[in-house]
């Protein structure tokens, strides 16, 4: 389970600093599998990160249940002095432990479940986006988080390729039981993949709804953001 | 006038104290770390193989410049029996270990600095954090004491090479004897010169690693934001190395003399 109370950060810029989103309260259960919508810049990737302890907040706390936890970042992050298959066996002998003869077992088993079986030789930049993506889920996954953290999952992919790796997601879901937040612009996954969605806008949290009542939903922001309308 | 000067004076401070706090906390990371030998010997491997040729080609010309410019000094007080034991002594003093850690700073400083800057930017260090890894343990050390390490490598290296090419064109311009310009180099260059050629050259890779890592380390901004972190590495690292330079000297010479007054040593 995920708490969140009272959770604020500031933006800072050379002359200025003002507050991206500040009191944001909510809870995530145990397996469920929560969305995060917004317009760019209104600090949904800055949440996951704070979420995933790559940031501090500036005020607020979270409490996390269970601190093992993956994410899978927006441009992948792939390390791209490695390997497919090295890329999967580092978190599995620097962060599990393994030996290398276990990690690689399980590297290939990885592999295999996202469909990058015969690309283990290759480097990041001779993938193409959707297999990056898809080497991105499985790291993420590779250590076995209870909590699995995706940024923008299908940027930038196209139709096809994104409902493959939604698919993926859906998948890996039910097979690992863990608990999921997306931050996405895409209403079509975010319906099809969330428990519940949040819109975050003007630095506020609305929501909180399962997709039929989040696309129903008679709060003007949803409105706004759901079927694009002007203030 | 006085704000710039104030301000530029605080922001040099606060930066060398920032570089000062992120050497020590790699240096406590090291101490805390076991079994990460593989990853400082792949990175001392990676130093050696990129720099090897460029320490070779300037050791080779360093000391045949210094060997033409000792001479023709010398040669005014037909004093030419020195030429081996100064120009040695030059080199191994001072002049190896300036010019192994300019050449460090060019090229690893450089390099270290933009490949962990563009890690940075493209979250790649965001996700080693993310995985349980601590990326100063297992990025920030191994460059670190590769390049410290390497460099007394590279120092030996060149300065075998320096003194050599020094010989042969003392031998071929100058008309000094291999015997002769050997001859007089144990007079100039004893165990204290050896020793301090040592040390400038383990402080001053100190600086091109802890400098290039931090710039690296701590860029932001997308490409422009690695651009101007490998300039500043490489900017300040030759800044640092000059002032450094001066205060080695100082306190070594300083040192030096309090032993020779205290144990009357040469």
């Amino acid at each position: 389970m995920i708490q969140v109370q009272g959770l604020g950060k500031k933006f800072n810029n050379d002359k200025t600093s003002e507050w991206l989103f500040r009191d944001l309260t909510f809870e995530i259960k145990e397996n469920e599998t929560v969305v995060f919508m917004g317009a760019s810049g209104t600090g949904k990737t800055t949440l996951l990160k704070i979420i995933g302890g790559l940031l501090n907040p500036d005020q607020g706390k979270i409490e996390l249940h269970n601190e093992h936890l993956g994410m899978v970042f927006q441009k992948n992050a792939l390390f791209d002095f490695l390997t497919a298959e090295e890329n999967l066996l580092l978190p599995l002998t620097e962060c599990m432990q393994q030996t290398q003869i276990d990690a690689k077992k399980e590297a290939q088993a990885f592999l295999e479940v996202v469909g990058l079986k015969d690309s283990a030789k290759l480097f990041p930049n001779e993938l193409s986006g959707g297999m990056q993506k898809r080497l991105g889920v499985a790291r993420a996954l590779v250590i076995r988080p209870k909590i699995l953290l995706y940024d923008d999952p299908t940027a930038g992919l196209d139709p096809i390729t994104s409902k493959k790796i939604a698919d993926l997601m859906i998948k890996l879901k039910k097979q690992y039981q863990s608990t999921v937040l997306i931050v996405t612009n895409d209403l079509k996954r975010a319906t099809q993949l969330g428990d519940r969605i949040y819109l975050l806008a003007n630095g506020k949290l609305f929501g909180g709804l399962e997709p039929n009542g989040f696309l129903l939903s008679n709060e003007p922001h949803i409105i706004q953001f759901v079927f694009g309308l002007r203030k | 006038m006085i704000t710039y000067v104030k301000n530029t004076g605080f922001d040099f401070l606060h930066e060398i104290g920032a570089i000062t706090s992120f050497f020590i906390q790699a240096m406590r990371t090291f101490r805390k770390t076991k079994d990460n030998y593989d990853l400082i010997t792949t990175q001392i491997s990676l130093v050696l193989t990129r720099s090897y040729t460029t320490v070779m080609i300037a050791g080779i010309f360093v000391g045949a410049i210094l060997v033409l410019q000792f001479d023709l000094m010398l040669r005014s007080y037909d004093a030419q029996i020195f030429l081996g034991g100064l120009n040695t002594s030059a080199l191994v003093r001072e002049i190896g270990p300036l010019l192994i850690s300019f050449l460090l700073a060019g090229k690893i400083g450089a390099y270290s600095a933009a490949e962990l800057g563009t890690m940075r930017v493209t979250e790649q260090i965001d996700a080693i954090e993310c995985l349980g890894t601590n990326p100063i343990q297992y990025l920030i050390v191994p460059r670190m004491v590769a390049i410290m390490i390497s460099s007394l490598i590279l120092l030996m290296f060149g300065l075998v090479i320096s003194i050599f090419s020094a010989m042969l064109i003392a031998q071929v311009f100058c008309g000094v004897n291999f015997l002769r310009f050997a001859s007089s180099i144990p007079r100039f260059t004893g165990l204290w010169t050896i020793s301090s050629g040592f040390i400038k050259s383990l402080v001053y890779s100190t600086i091109v690693a802890s400098v290039a890592c931090y710039k690296g380390y701590t860029a932001t901004g997308g490409a422009r934001g690695v651009g101007k972190a490998v300039t500043q590495a490489s900017v300040y690292v030759c800044f640092y190395i000059v002032i450094a330079n001066f205060l080695t000297s100082y306190f070594l010479d300083f040192i030096y003399e309090m032993g020779r007054l205290i144990f009357g040593i040469y």
